[in-house]
C-alpha cells in the first residue's frame, strides 16, 4: 500500500522470500571482506608515484640550455619633429661626459642621467650615504651598448680631489693594484676600471667579463681627459707625498678637520713614512704665509703642552713626547706647514723632515701653478 | 522442507546437462581468454594490440622513391641547346638537335611523362603557362618519331586545375596530340622521399601520373618573378607538389634547390615563345609579354635557367641565389660557356 | 507475452496464496548477509569510488590513485577504440575485468558496479509513487527496448571507420563528464559559501577545503556545462516515466554487455513448480527481463531484487542445474531494424567526415587541443569525451568543446580557452589522466623538448599573433608589456622594439612594443590571460603551427638561432666574365 503521506519512497520494500542458503551468505561475507580490501588498496594507491616523473630536473634544464642571445634593436630615442636630418639631431646627447664616449660600435643606450644629493638614492639606494659623506655633489651615468654587451659609467663629482681620495679608500681602492696615469689615479676590475680624477671618482663597469668590455672600458680612460673640471690637476701635498716621497696611495690620507685633535688645524695630508713603524710625514697649505706663520706658532705652542723642545730655529721646531718618546718635527716653508710625526729617534725625524723639504721643493718646481 | 504443493506439475523441465554446461563454460573462457590475450599481451608480442605509449595507432607514411630519368647525352652534343625558328615545331626540332636529336634519349615503348606548366587559367599568349602549341608538337614527336608507347601529361596548379587545364588550352592539345591528362585527385598524392633534401625531405607529391613511366620531360615558359627572380625550368617542379606549398616561400631559394635534385628528369624545355618580361608568374596583361623566337632543350637545368635568365629576361649576369644552391646540390653547373649550341 | 494480461491477481500481499504454509523468516544474519545487501554494498562501494575518482582528479590530489580506472574498465571504451585505432592503449586492458564478470554472470555491471545505473536506480526508488500493479506494467517489457542495440551498431560501426562517438551516450564517460564539469563546481560553489558562513561567524571556514573538489583556486567555470547538465539530467528524470529510461533504451555499454550476456554461466532460474505465477518478482525487476516467464538474458541487470521478493523461493541465481526452457536471448532486435542500424552506422560516417568545419583546410583557430595530443583525426578516433583532462587542469583552461570549436564530431572534446586560464609550462597531467590516449602520455621533458626530445623540439599548442591596434604601447602610447613580462620560454618568444615617445599629454615616456618570434612560442596562452585588454585581448593566441600536426604548421623550418646578418640579398658573380 503505498504510503501518500511520504515524500520519498512511499512503497515500502518488504523482504519476501523465506530461504537463504548457505552458499549465498557464505558469498555475502567474502563479497564484503573484498570491498573492504579494496577500498584499502585503493586509498593506498595515494602515494604511489614519482614526483620526478611530474617534473624536469636542474641537471636536464643545464645539459640542454640553448644559451641562445638574440639581437635586440637599440633603443630609438624621441627626437622633437623639425630637427629630424640635422647633425645635432643625429648626435647623439652625452651630457657631461665627452662625445668621443661613443663610436666604434658602442652607441648610448637611452639618456645620460643626471642625480643630485636629493634623488641619487633613486639610482644607487644606500650606498648614496657614504658618497655624500664625502662630499657628493652629483652623480652622472651613462649606459653603452654595442648591440649584446653593455657598459656602464658612473661619475661622481665629489668636489675635491681629497674627497675622491677619501671615498676611494673608503671603498677599498687603495688595497688594489692602482695605477696612475699623470693626475689619474685607477686600478682594473674584471669588468672594467674604477678610479678618480680631480674631483671625479669614476666607475666604469660592463655586464660581463670578457675583451670587448674591458677594451671599451681603457678607451673609455682616455676620454676621462675631456671632463669639465675646475682643477683637474691634484693638489700639491699629493704630488709630493706620491711622486716627491714615492709613497704608495694606500699610505697617503687625508683629514679634513680637528686633525691632531685641534679645532684649529684642518685640511692635513698624511703619508706613511717608509721603514718607520708609526712615523708618518704630514703637509698641510696654508692661503698665505701670515696665516701659516699664524698656525704654525699656534700648533708649536699646543704641541709644546705635552713635548719637550729638543731643537727651535725661526721657522722650525723638533720635541719629544713626554711619555711616548716619539719624535715630533714641524716646519713652515712659505705657505706650508710640514713635519714628521711619530719617529723613533730624532735622527730619523730630521732625516725625514729633509726628505719631505726636498720633495716639496721639487713638486713645487714641477707645477708652478702649485 | 515445506509441505507446499507442486505447481504445474504437468511441466517437464529441461535442466542443462553437463555438457551443455562445460560447453558454455569453454565458450566463455576461451572468448574471455582471446580477449584477454588481445588486451593484455605485452606490446610486440603476435597478435597483441596492446599499445603502451598511444604512438601506434599514429598513421604510418611509408614514402616512396623517384627513379632517376636522366639519359647520358651522346658524346659531342652540347648541354644546352638553342633553337631559333619562326614556328614552335621548327624551334624544338632544332633545339633537339642540338643535345643529341629527341630520338636518343626516348626509346619505342616508353611510357613518358611531360610536365608542362598549368598554374592558372591565362590565354596562351599571356605567358604564364606552357605554349599550347609547343605541347602539341612535342606530343606528337614522341608518339610518332619515338614511338613512345603513351605520354602522360600532368600538373598540380595553384588555381582550380580542371579550369587551368582547359582555359590554357593544354588540354585541347594534349588531345589532339594523343596524350592523356592526369589531374591531381585527392588520391593522386604519396609522400616522396629525397635523399639530401635541405627542406622538402619527405613531401607529398603527385604520384600516380609516376606509375611505370620510363621518361619524364618538363616544358616550361619563362617568367618573371618577384620573390625567386625569374620562374623557368627548375621551378617549374614546383607544380608536382602537394600540400602546404604556401610555406615554400619563407625560404624560396632553398627549396627550388632542393627541387632540382627531387626530379631527375631525361630532358628540360624551357619555351622562349612568350616571355612574360614583368608582373609575373601570373601576369594577365599583353604588354607585361615579350614574343620570341627561341625554344631551349638541356640536359643541364641549371645552365639552361643562366642562360635564360641572362639573354631571354635580359637581367644580365646577376643570377638567382637558387643557381648556386642547386650547383652545390650537384644538378648541373651555372657556367654554360663553352656548352650551348645554338642552331639559327 | 504479456503474462499480465492472463492473471487476475489483486494488488494486495500475495505472500497469503491460497493454502500455502508460511514458513518462518530467515535469520537476521543471513538476511543481512543477503545477496541484494551485497549489491547494494557494491553499489555504495562503486559510487563512492567514483566519486573518489572525481575529487582526487586533481592537482595537488592525484598522487598515485588510478583516477581513470573506472573508464579504463569499460568494455565499451576498450572496444570502441580497438575499433577506430585497431590498438588497445595503456591501461583499457582492464575491460577484460568487466568482460570477464559479464560472461561469468551477466549483466551484473549494470546494477553492481555501474555509478550511472546506480543514479537512476536511487532516484527511481525514491520518487517512486507506483502501487504494486502500476509496477508490474513498469517493469514489463518493452519493444522500445531494442532501441539500444541499434545505437550500440550504430555507435561500432562508426567506431570501425574511425568516428568514435560512443563518449556521448556510454555512462561512464557521462558521469564522469557530468560531475567534471556541473557537479563539481556546483558544490564548490555551496562550500565557499558555507565557509564565508563559518567565517562570518569567527570559525576556521578553511576547514571545509579538504571537501572542495578545485581547492586552491578561484572558482571554475566551463563552457557549455548547462546543456551537459541538462543532459544528464533529462536521462534521470526520466525514471519517472520507465523505471531505469536510460539504461534499458539508450545505454550503448548495457547493450554490449546484454549481447554477451547471452553466454553467462549464471543466470536468474525460475523453478516452474514452485512458482505460482504471482508477478511480484515483477515488482522490482530492474531490467524489465520478465523473471515471470522466460527470462531474458540480455536484459537481466542481476539486480536479485526478484529472488527476494518471490515469497515462493521460486527463484534463484545459479550455473548448474538450470532450466534451459526458461530463458531466452532476449534481444528480439529483428532484422529488419538491424539492417536500419548497419545502415544508419555506415551512413553516419561520411555525414560527419564531410561536415567539413574540422578539416586541415577549414579548421577553427580556437582547436587548440591540450599539450600530447594527438593529430586531429587521430584525435577524434580517441577521445572519449570524458572529459577527465578538463577535471584535473590546474588552471581551469581546458573546456568541453561547443560547436564553434570542431563541429558535431568534436562536441566536449577538450579545447582551451586562453581567456579563462593559461597552459601551466610544466604541467602534463591531462596527458597522465586521458584513459584512451587521445592525449598521449608525455613527460615534462617531452613537453619542453628537452633531454631526448632536444631534437624533436617542445610540444607546441598554437602561436600568438598580436592585434596591434588594441595593444596599449602599439595604438595608445601607454607602456606595458605583460605579455612579454610572463613569457615563460627563454629566449622569450615575445620580444621589443623599445621607442621613446612624446605622447598626448606632453610627456616623454618609454614604450616597449612587443612583436612575436614565432619559432619560439609554445602557444601556453599566458599573454592572452594576462593582457589588460580582457575582452579582446591585443594578443590571442590561434591553433595554427601547432607540433602535432604537420599540415597545420605555420612555419616551414625554424630560423637560425643568434643573431647573424642575413645573406638572403647577396647575390654572387661569375668567376670570369
Amino acid at each position: 500500500m503505498p504510503r501518500t503521506d511520504r515524500l520519498f519512497n512511499r512503497q515500502a520494500r518488504k523482504v519476501l522470500r523465506r530461504k537463504i542458503g548457505l552458499a549465498e551468505t557464505v558469498f555475502g561475507a567474502s563479497f564484503l571482506i573484498v570491498i573492504v580490501l579494496s577500498t584499502w588498496w585503493v586509498l593506498a594507491q595515494k602515494d604511489n608515484f614519482d614526483p620526478a616523473d611530474r617534473d624536469i630536473s636542474y641537471e636536464t634544464l643545464e645539459k640542454d640550455s640553448t644559451g641562445e642571445v638574440l639581437y635586440e634593436a637599440p633603443l630609438k630615442l624621441w627626437v622633437e619633429p623639425g630637427r629630424a636630418g640635422t647633425p645635432a639631431a643625429a648626435a647623439p646627447d652625452t651630457g657631461i661626459f665627452p662625445a668621443a664616449i661613443v663610436g666604434e660600435g658602442w652607441s648610448l643606450k637611452g639618456r645620460v642621467q643626471d642625480f643630485d644629493p636629493s634623488n641619487v638614492y633613486e639610482k644607487i639606494n644606500g650606498a648614496a650615504e657614504q658618497y655624500i659623506a664625502f662630499g657628493f655633489r652629483a652623480l652622472h651615468w651613462a649606459t653603452l651598448t654595442d648591440g649584446t654587451r653593455s657598459i656602464a659609467i658612473e661619475l661622481y663629482d665629489q668636489g675635491t680631489f681629497a674627497n675622491v681620495l677619501g671615498i676611494f679608500a673608503a671603498q677599498g681602492g687603495n688595497q688594489r693594484d692602482v695605477k696612475t696615469k699623470g693626475d689619474m689615479f685607477y686600478y682594473r676590475t674584471s669588468v672594467g676600471v674604477i678610479g678618480g680624477y680631480g674631483p671625479y671618482y669614476f666607475k666604469i663597469a660592463g655586464d660581463e667579463a670578457n675583451e670587448t668590455v674591458v677594451a671599451q672600458a681603457a678607451r673609455l680612460l682616455e676620454t676621462m681627459d675631456d671632463l669639465p673640471a675646475q682643477e683637474k690637476s691634484a693638489p700639491l701635498a699629493y704630488h709630493v707625498m706620491t711622486q716627491g716621497l714615492g709613497l704608495a696611495l694606500g699610505d697617503v690620507s687625508y683629514e679634513r678637520e680637528n686633525v691632531f685633535q685641534y679645532d684649529f688645524l684642518s685640511d692635513f695630508w698624511f703619508g706613511k713614512a717608509k721603514g718607520q713603524a708609526d712615523a708618518r710625514y704630514f703637509l698641510n697649505e696654508q692661503a698665505d704665509e701670515a696665516k701659516a706663520a699664524q698656525v704654525y706658532e699656534r700648533f708649536r705652542d699646543e704641541q709644546a703642552h705635552d713635548h719637550a723642545v729638543l731643537d727651535q730655529g725661526e721657522d722650525r721646531v723638533v720635541m719629544r713626547h713626554n711619555f711616548l718618546k716619539t719624535i715630533f718635527a714641524l716646519q713652515r716653508d712659505g705657505a706650508i706647514l710640514l713635519g714628521v710625526d711619530g719617529a723613533a729617534t730624532r735622527e730619523a725625524a730630521e732625516g725625514s723632515l729633509k726628505r719631505l723639504r726636498e720633495a716639496v721643493h721639487h713638486e713645487r718646481q714641477a707645477s708652478p701653478e702649485a | 522442507m515445506s509441505d507446499k504443493p507442486v505447481q504445474k506439475p504437468e511441466y517437464v523441465k529441461q535442466p542443462l546437462t553437463r555438457r551443455q554446461f562445460a560447453g558454455r563454460v569453454a565458450a566463455v573462457a576461451g572468448l574471455g581468454g582471446a580477449a584477454a590475450y588481445l588486451a593484455l599481451a605485452p606490446e610486440g608480442w603476435l597478435g597483441s594490440l596492446r599499445d603502451t605509449t598511444g604512438l601506434l595507432s599514429k598513421p604510418v607514411v611509408k614514402p616512396f622513391r623517384l627513379h632517376d630519368y636522366r639519359v647520358d647525352k651522346p658524346a659531342l652534343a652540347a648541354d644546352v641547346g638553342i633553337g631559333r625558328g619562326p614556328t614552335p615545331s621548327e624551334r624544338l626540332r632544332k633545339a633537339l638537335d642540338a643535345i643529341g636529336g629527341l630520338q636518343h634519349y626516348i626509346k619505342p615503348g616508353d611510357i613518358v611523362v611531360v610536365k608542362p606548366n598549368v598554374a592558372f587559367d591565362r590565354a596562351p599568349n599571356l605567358g604564364a603557362t606552357t605554349n599550347p602549341e609547343t605541347l602539341e608538337t612535342l606530343i606528337r614527336m614522341l608518339l610518332v618519331d619515338c614511338r613512345a608507347q603513351e605520354v602522360r601529361v600532368t600538373d598540380n596548379p595553384i588555381e582550380s586545375p580542371p579550369d587551368c587545364f582547359a582555359k590554357s588550352g593544354l588540354n585541347v592539345a594534349t588531345g589532339n596530340a594523343g596524350g592523356r591528362v592526369y589531374l591531381p585527385d585527392s588520391n593522386a598524392f604519396k609522400v616522396l622521399n629525397t635523399p639530401g633534401a635541405e627542406l622538402i625531405e619527405n613531401w607529398a607529391f603527385l604520384h600516380r601520373p609516376f606509375t611505370n613511366v620510363d621518361k619524364v620531360i618538363g616544358v616550361a615558359p619563362v617568367k618573371d618573378h618577384n620573390l625567386c627572380s625569374a620562374s623557368m625550368r627548375i621551378k617549374n617542379w614546383y607544380g608536382l607538389l602537394g600540400g602546404r606549398r604556401n610555406q615554400f616561400h619563407q625560404d624560396i631559394h632553398s627549396i627550388v634547390s632542393d627541387l632540382s635534385i627531387m626530379m631527375r628528369p631525361t630532358l628540360t624545355l624551357l619555351d622562349g615563345s612568350n616571355i612574360l618580361m614583368k608582373n609575373g608568374p601570373t601576369g594577365g596583361d599583353p604588354s607585361d609579354v615579350k614574343p620570341g623566337n627561341v625554344l631551349m632543350a638541356a640536359v643541364d637545368p641549371v645552365a639552361q635557367d643562366a642562360w635564360a635568365y641572362e639573354h631571354l629576361l635580359e637581367r644580365g649576369r646577376n643570377y638567382p641565389r637558387y643557381l648556386f644552391k642547386a650547383e652545390e646540390k650537384g644538378s648541373g653547373r651555372v657556367d654554360w660557356q663553352g656548352r650551348i649550341k645554338e642552331i639559327v | 507475452m504479456n503474462h499480465i494480461q492472463l492473471l487476475n491477481i489483486e494488488p494486495s500481499d500475495s505472500s497469503r496464496s491460497k493454502g500455502a504454509v508460511r514458513l518462518p523468516p530467515p535469520p537476521k544474519a543471513r538476511k543481512f548477509l543477503r545477496i541484494t545487501n551485497a549489491r547494494i554494498l557494491s553499489q555504495i562501494f562503486f559510487f563512492t569510488m567514483f566519486l573518489l575518482a572525481i575529487w582526487a582528479t586533481w592537482t595537488t590530489r592525484v598522487g598515485g590513485y588510478p583516477v581513470s580506472r573506472i573508464l579504463e574498465m569499460d568494455p565499451l571504451v576498450s572496444i570502441a577504440t580497438a575499433l577506430a585505432t585497431g590498438h588497445v592503449y595503456r591501461f583499457l586492458g582492464w575491460g577484460i575485468l568487466v568482460l570477464g564478470l559479464t560472461f561469468l554472470f551477466g549483466r551484473v555491471f549494470c546494477n553492481w558496479i555501474c555509478p550511472y545505473g546506480t543514479l537512476h536506480q536511487f532516484v527511481g526508488w525514491l520518487f517512486n509513487t507506483r502501487n504494486t500493479s502500476e509496477r508490474w506494467k513498469s517493469n514489463s517489457y518493452r519493444p522500445v527496448y531494442t532501441l539500444k542495440y541499434m545505437i550500440l551498431a550504430v555507435l561500432l560501426i562508426m567506431a570501425s571507420m574511425g568516428a568514435l562517438q560512443i563518449g556521448l551516450l556510454d555512462p561512464i564517460c557521462l558521469m564522469y563528464r557530468t560531475f567534471s564539469t556541473v557537479f563539481s563546481p556546483a558544490a564548490d560553489m555551496v562550500i565557499v559559501s558555507l565557509e564565508d558562513r563559518l567565517a562570518a561567524a569567527g570559525a576556521d571556514g578553511v576547514v571545509l577545503d579538504a571537501v572542495k573538489f578545485a581547492p586552491g583556486v578561484d572558482s571554475r567555470v566551463f563552457v557549455g556545462s548547462f546543456w551537459i547538465g541538462v543532459f544528464l539530467m533529462t536521462l534521470v528524470g526520466m525514471n519517472l516515466v520507465i523505471p531505469r529510461f536510460f539504461c534499458r533504451v539508450l545505454c550503448p555499454l548495457g547493450a554490449m554487455l546484454g549481447a554477451i550476456a547471452r553466454f553467462s554461466v549464471f543466470r536468474i532460474d525460475r523453478d516452474v513448480h514452485k512458482c505460482t505465477d504471482c508477478n511480484l518478482c515483477l515488482t522490482r525487476c530492474e531490467g524489465a527481463a520478465d523473471p515471470q516467464g522466460k527470462v531474458r538474458l540480455s536484459e537481466c541487470f542481476s539486480c536479485m531484487n526478484c529472488i527476494d521478493d518471490c515469497p515462493e523461493d521460486a527463484l534463484r541465481f545459479a550455473a548448474v542445474g538450470l532450466d534451459t526452457k526458461q530463458v531466452v536471448p532476449g534481444m528480439s532486435l529483428g532484422r529488419r531494424r538491424a539492417v536500419f542500424a548497419a545502415m544508419a552506422g555506415v551512413l553516419a560516417y561520411p555525414f560527419l567526415k564531410n561536415h567539413g568545419v574540422n578539416t586541415d583546410e577549414n579548421y577553427s583557430p580556437k582547436l587548440i587541443r591540450p599539450p600530447g595530443s594527438v593529430e586531429e583525426s587521430d584525435f577524434l578516433s580517441k577521445c572519449i569525451k570524458c572529459d577527465q583532462c578538463i577535471k584535473v587542469c590546474p588552471t581551469n583552461v581546458l573546456q568541453p568543446a561547443t560547436f564553434e570549436e570542431g563541429g558535431f564530431e568534436g562536441l566536449w572534446t577538450p579545447v582551451m580557452n586562453f581567456n579563462i586560464g593559461h597552459c601551466q609550462l610544466k604541467c602534463t597531467l591531462c596527458s597522465e589522466v586521458c584513459p584512451t590516449g587521445a592525449i598521449r602520455r608525455i613527460t615534462v621533458e617531452e613537453k619542453l623538448g628537452k633531454a631526448d626530445y632536444a631534437s624533436a623540439g617542445p610540444v607546441v599548442l598554437g602561436t600568438a599573433f598580436f592585434d596591434l591596434g588594441r595593444c596599449l604601447p602599439h595604438a595608445m602610447e601607454i607602456a606595458c608589456v605583460v605579455c612579454e613580462e610572463v613569457c615563460p620560454v627563454s629566449p622569450k618568444a615575445i620580444q621589443t622594439k623599445d621607442e621613446e615617445v612624446r605622447n598626448v599629454y606632453g610627456e616623454i615616456v618609454l614604450l616597449n612594443k612587443p612583436f612575436m618570434v614565432p619559432d619560439l612560442c609554445i602557444g601556453c596562452g599566458i599573454c592572452q590571460v594576462e593582457c589588460p585588454v580582457t575582452d579582446s585581448p591585443a594578443v590571442y593566441v590561434t591553433s595554427v603551427g601547432e607540433s602535432r600536426s604537420i599540415e597545420r604548421r605555420l612555419l616551414l623550418a625554424p630560423r637560425q638561432h643568434a643573431a647573424v646578418a642575413s645573406d638572403l640579398i647577396q647575390i654572387q658573380p661569375l668567376k670570369h666574365t
